[in-house]
């Protein structure tokens, strides 16, 4: 099993947070967001995959 | 009857409730079992592969359909987040048919082979580094009884259960002469392997690797396995092997998933040429250093098919580029991923948080740069030490200097 060193300037918590706040930076931009929805649209595969994604998520916000 | 079975183990890689993860991760099959497969296959045996993860399999059914077939051999890859249900699956084998050799191969076992065996008694032989030459000696050797101590690159236990190691063997230096990758043991392929979802524009999609070796001493890295030197494909064969794929499997994507695809312009020029005057129907993707691409190499690789390159960008902090012995800057960084872009190339950005010396004003600084850059998509990680890296073998001598111990072999 892999584990992740925690540098010593952040506690676990805060080094959760920083990773999703760059993600999310990066990941929540207008440009960004429509090259993925044009992507998604233009190839079957990718589409099939997300809705089974949503599907599956779906499945466990209902269970919870 | 297959005589010898190859299993990529199921991975400790989603957590429990997340199952649906599992639709838009990467499904790519093991490509050092297809190249181990091919080249037992060339040596007279009859090899199956067993993709547990990607088949859906537990550990017990791998050990089950293991033991029904009945073979003289198991081969294992392991990559760390593997080894336990690697190990479970080899006590399962052994609890019921201690005949069966466990063989035991990978980047893991490459970087902590004898600890490993030391710690996992169900293991028979660990082949450490290019598991390909090594095979052949090791197979044969087993079977007529010759002493292992002849086959380089392994680890094994002798007639007193007392483990012994072998020197490494040379490394290959002709990768043409290894085999095709043997994907026609795989079932369903290619249509049941797919990579992460939106890292191809078309399916079906391929993994190879053309090159092996990266002379780079990035800390965090583990170069174990293929070693520092680097090693080509010809061109020739690259583009042979795009062309076997195309025509037997009809692949549109090919992954070049080396550790640096983009070592040697000149050899990425003259692979472009051949893609360029005998057009194979396929696009492609690879990875580059910062600091290797030039502006007119990567124009010739729109030319010839190129989709995405990734980048190792790592952080936007000089300072913590230096940490990591990364050998670049930010602004080097910005530079490549530019000309990439003009050059009408995606652009992936790798990059990690966390490393030794991160502080919030690093974090921040990476933020920036990561807003600055045309990038088309980012990977982050929160660093990892890996088990054969020069940040692991440093940072475990300093906690054995404060009498701390650490584990390492899991």
């Amino acid at each position: 099993m892999n584990f992740v060193y925690k540098a010593e300037a952040f506690t676990q918590e805060e080094l959760d947070y920083e990773y999703k706040e760059v993600i999310t930076t990066f990941y929540k931009r207008v440009k960004i967001l429509l090259h993925y929805q044009n992507m998604a649209l233009s190839n079957p595969t990718h589409i099939k995959r997300l809705l089974l994604f949503f599907l599956g998520f779906m499945k466990k916000k209902l269970r919870t | 009857m297959n005589d010898i079975i190859f299993i990529n183990p199921p991975y400790e890689q989603i957590a429990p409730g997340n199952d649906h993860v599992k639709h838009v991760i990467n499904r790519s099959p093991s490509l050092g079992l297809l190249l181990l497969a091919a080249q037992a296959r060339k040596d007279g045996y009859s090899p199956k592969i067993i993709e547990s993860d990607l088949e859906n399999l537990s550990p017990q059914t791998v050990a089950n359909m293991v033991l029904e077939i009945n073979p003289k051999f198991v081969g294992i890859t392991l990559f760390t987040v593997g080894v336990f249900n690697a190990a479970i699956i080899a006590k399962l084998i052994k609890e019921k048919n201690p005949n069966i050799v466990i063989m035991v191969g990978g980047p893991h076992i490459s970087s902590m082979g004898f600890e490993t065996m030391q710690k996992f008694e169900n293991f028979d032989i660990a082949a450490l580094y290019e598991g390909e030459l090594i095979l052949n000696k090791l197979l044969s050797s087993i079977e007529n009884n010759d002493p292992l101590e002849e086959v380089q690159g392994i680890v094994y236990r002798d007639e007193n259960n007392t483990l012994r190691r072998t020197p490494p063997p040379p490394s290959i230096k002709d990768l043409d002469s290894l085999p095709i990758p043997a994907w026609d043991l795989l079932p369903n392929f290619p249509k049941a392997y797919l990579p992460a979802i939106f890292d191809y524009p078309r399916a079906p999609v391929a993994t190879y690797s053309a090159s092996r070796g990266c002379p780079f001493k990035c800390e965090f890295c583990d170069t174990s396995t293929f070693g520092t030197k680097i090693r080509y494909n010809s061109s020739k064969k690259v583009h042979e092997i795009m062309k076997h794929l195309s025509l037997e499997y009809g692949i549109k994507h090919l992954q070049f998933v080396d550790d640096l695809f983009v070592a040697n312009n000149a050899k990425v020029l003259e692979l472009c040429e051949l893609l360029i005057t005998d057009k194979v129907d396929m696009t492609w993707s690879c990875t580059a250093r910062v600091d290797t691409v030039k502006p007119d190499t990567l124009k010739k690789m729109k030319e010839a098919g190129c989709w995405e390159i990734s980048f190792g960008l790592e952080s936007g902090s000089d300072e913590m580029l230096k940490n990591m012995k990364k050998s670049i800057t930010a602004e080097v960084s910005a530079r490549a991923v530019n000309w990439t872009s003009e050059a009408g190339i995606r652009v992936k950005g790798l990059f990690m948080l966390g490393y030794p010396g991160e502080t919030k004003e690093s974090v921040k600084v990476t933020k920036e740069f990561i807003k600055s850059l045309p990038l088309t998509t980012m990977n982050l990680s929160k660093f990892t030490p890996y088990p054969g890296s020069q940040f692991i073998k440093s940072y475990t001598e300093h906690l054995l200097e404060k009498k701390i111990g650490i584990d390492l072999t899991v």
